[in-house]
């Protein structure tokens, strides 16, 4: 009985340890209808950050910022418009190869300006970013004045 | 309940319709089946999305690409969103044939649709019940306003509608609860169309929750509505009127109801010998299993079409052609609404006041045109919505730093936002109609249904009426960028589709009486929108509730005297 015990918790920790670099790998595995490497998710998130700051102290969510990001991509769109955003996303880094080196503002100029000429890639990721951040309890609540159950309608009120 | 499942009554469908006949007959000692297709929803316990804010929603409210192929046709219901597309049928398990574009959207649960529904409610007066006969489309009603006009105040007591007493001879007052405030806008925009035209309204949109309480509503174990506008999760208050907060529980608690999830009405058993109905026979919708249901009356509440589709079903060498169907018109002369057009624009004439709050309705305006005399090229007329709301806006331009000022500073600009949509009557004809497919079946054996309804050049004259009308309203109000769209609405996506079981007082021209009996067989009736003759402008499901009640007591009073 103890060499069967034995011999089954070797052979679930060898399975353990083969999965084990995967997992490390792509910590987004489980968004596999994604076109995308890991450097490219990566970016992405990263993308994300620099258009919409997450500021988390004052805004806590749910989830992390890639999770919701990655799981909208993944889950929204369809493939066509997968395969779509992952070709703008590719364009843009092949456009912009050193983006991640470069100081807050002069990223900031170029995401405005990719922006502008309504690159979809980046209007997708930063759609997805906002509607991460203004769907918050708190910005919701103290932002917005979001009431879940206000129990009346005022329809003249002043303005402050 | 049963003894070799027989019953006094059955009532096919469990829905608005459906639940008021259960109600009213067991209410009067009737052993009552009442056959539902889909699952159970109990208040309260089956609303899982009812207490979850935004942020705790996966998609934060929206629909998954997943969702969306799966669901062609439900996906295009305003109500099918992260938060309620569990109410409704998923597309691939119930199929139908589309001669035309046709969005049939259902719930098929104890409930039916009165979980998702938008709660407008507006009574039908005689310019309404009068209507095919003056302007010489359908059949004339064999009713008249005075006929429902209890029945009216029955179902709004008991279900609670909020409303003004407006004192308009083209839609009568109701019982009602008191109503929310209204906005300055709409304030303003009812002042201005009072001002310039005399048969124009713009009032108050009645509704089916409760602002005020009452012992029927504490009774029923209902609260006030909390005003949180997201009624078709389900509502934890029971503020809003819905079949399963309401007449289930009502009519569970007689002692006299069977209610059986999970059946779905394959037919109706006539007896050529007894020349009557004498049951229903019934598919289990998870075994496939068949049951035969006896009772000495039936009422057919399926829902329009699925009403249409189990009278056509119910085929015997008496009915060939359908139960009742003597005169070949089963299945034809189905109707809707069009709500093709919309317009919206900017109002800048209240810029320091706002609202605060909510509230799950805004203002309506009767229909006008048409009404005393034919003055268009259309025939009939259409209601609208009007709603008014202020306008705020965040700056989402910049990014970085840049873009957390604007977020964190959202400004109201001034200016309200106002639109409005058609609910135009439709004119019913013979070839907007419904029937059985002769080889495709669904996954309980029963065949398909062939849609084939479409709009007409009435239709699309009466959307460019209302165009110009609301055109020249708004500009009268001083509304700016005023523009109008046709938002191309298939036919169905109103969710008001009637007919095809028609009332009349001719057999040769209808299929029911004035009690809704069928002409030729009449211990079934039929009361929900299958039943309607023709469509008027108004929200119809009050309608069909108050006919139900009616005919549910006139079973009552028939069985009793031993006629039926």
């Amino acid at each position: 009985m103890k060499r069967r015990k034995a011999l089954a918790t070797i052979v679930w920790g060898t399975g353990a340890l083969a999965a084990l670099p995967y997992c490390t790998t792509n910590p987004y595995a489980i968004f596999d209808h994604l076109p995308f490497s890991l450097e490219e998710m990566e970016a992405i998130i990263a993308l994300s950050k620099d258009m919409v700051p997450e500021y988390t102290d004052s805004f806590p969510t749910p989830e992390e910022r890639a999770i919701f990001l990655l799981r909208m991509l993944n889950d929204l769109l369809t493939p066509q418009e997968q395969q779509t955003f992952a070709e703008g996303v590719k364009a843009f880094l092949k456009e912009n190869p050193s983006f991640f080196k470069l100081s807050i503002s002069e990223k900031e100029s170029i995401l405005m300006a990719g922006l502008a000429a309504e690159n979809s890639a980046l209007l997708t990721i930063k759609r997805f970013s906002l509607r991460h951040l203004m769907t918050t309890q708190a910005y919701m609540e103290n932002i917005q004045q979001y009431e879940f159950i206000p129990g009346r309608y005022d329809g003249c009120v002043a303005v402050n | 309940m049963s003894q070799n499942n027989t019953y006094d009554a059955i009532v096919v469908g469990a829905g608005m319709a459906g639940g008021w006949a259960a109600k009213e007959l067991t209410e009067n000692g009737l052993k009552t089946l009442l056959l539902e297709r889909g699952r159970n929803v109990e208040h309260l316990k089956d609303y899982p999305t009812t207490h979850l804010r935004p942020w705790e929603m996966k998609y934060r409210g929206a629909l998954t690409a997943k969702d969306k192929l799966d669901n062609p046709i439900a996906s295009r219901c305003y109500a099918f969103r992260e938060d309620a597309k569990h109410f409704f049928v998923k597309d691939d398990e119930h199929p139908y044939i589309q001669q035309k574009r046709f969005d049939w959207l259902r719930g098929y649960q104890v409930g039916g649709k009165s979980i998702m529904w938008a709660r407008q409610v507006q009574r039908w007066s005689d310019f309404d019940f009068e209507g095919p006969a003056r302007d010489g489309f359908a059949v004339d009603w064999p009713i008249r306003y005075k006929d429902l006009a209890d029945w009216y105040t029955k179902v709004e007591q008991f279900i609670g509608v909020s409303g003004n007493r407006d004192g308009l001879d083209v839609l009568p007052d109701g019982d009602f609860l008191r109503p929310w405030e209204t906005n300055c806008v709409e304030d303003y925009f009812s002042q201005v169309v009072r001002e310039h035209y005399k048969d124009r309204h713009v009032i108050y949109g009645r509704c089916a929750h409760l602002t005020e309480s009452k012992p029927i509503f504490v009774q029923q174990g209902r609260g006030l509505c909390m005003s949180r506008n997201i009624c078709q999760r389900g509502c934890p208050f029971g503020g809003y009127f819905n079949v399963n907060s309401t007449l289930i529980p009502w009519a569970l608690q007689t002692g006299n109801l069977d209610l059986k999830p999970h059946s779905v009405v394959h037919s109706i058993i006539y007896d050529e010998q007894l020349q009557k109905a004498t049951g229903v026979r019934v598919v289990d919708a998870q075994t496939k299993e068949t049951t035969e249901y006896f009772a000495k009356v039936i009422f057919v509440a399926a829902a329009t079409l699925n009403t249409n589709l189990i009278l056509l079903n119910s085929v015997s060498n008496r009915f060939p052609n359908g139960l009742g169907n003597d005169s070949g018109l089963l299945g034809q002369y189905i109707a809707f609404h069009n709500y093709r057009g919309t317009i919206n624009a900017v109002h800048e004439g209240h810029p320091n006041q706002i609202t605060a709050g909510g509230k799950p309705t805004s203002h309506y305006v009767p229909r006008f045109r048409n009404v005393y005399r034919q003055e268009t090229d259309f025939l009939r007329g259409y209601a609208a919505g009007f709603g008014a709301s202020p306008i705020r806006h965040t700056s989402t331009e910049r990014v970085g730093d840049a873009l957390m000022d604007g977020l964190l500073n959202p400004q109201y600009t001034g200016q309200w936002r106002v639109g409005s949509h058609m609910m135009g009557e439709t004119i019913p004809k013979a070839s907007n109609r419904v029937w059985l497919d002769e080889t495709q079946r669904d996954q309980w054996g029963i065949p398909l249904l062939n849609i084939d309804v479409d709009y007409d050049d009435n239709d699309e004259k009466m959307m460019q009426d209302f165009f110009e009308q609301f055109t020249e309203m708004y500009e009268k109000a001083g509304f700016k960028d005023i523009t109008v769209n046709d938002n191309n609405r298939n036919p169905g996506n109103d969710i008001h589709e009637m007919g095809g079981v028609r009332m009349g007082r001719d057999p040769q021209t209808s299929l029911l009486n004035e009690w809704n009996q069928l002409h030729h067989c009449p211990n079934v009736y039929v009361t929900d929108g299958a039943c309607m003759t023709s469509t008027s402008t108004q929200n119809p499901s009050l309608t069909f509730m108050a006919i139900s009640a009616r005919a549910a007591n006139h079973a009552i009073e028939k069985l009793k005297k031993g006629e039926l």
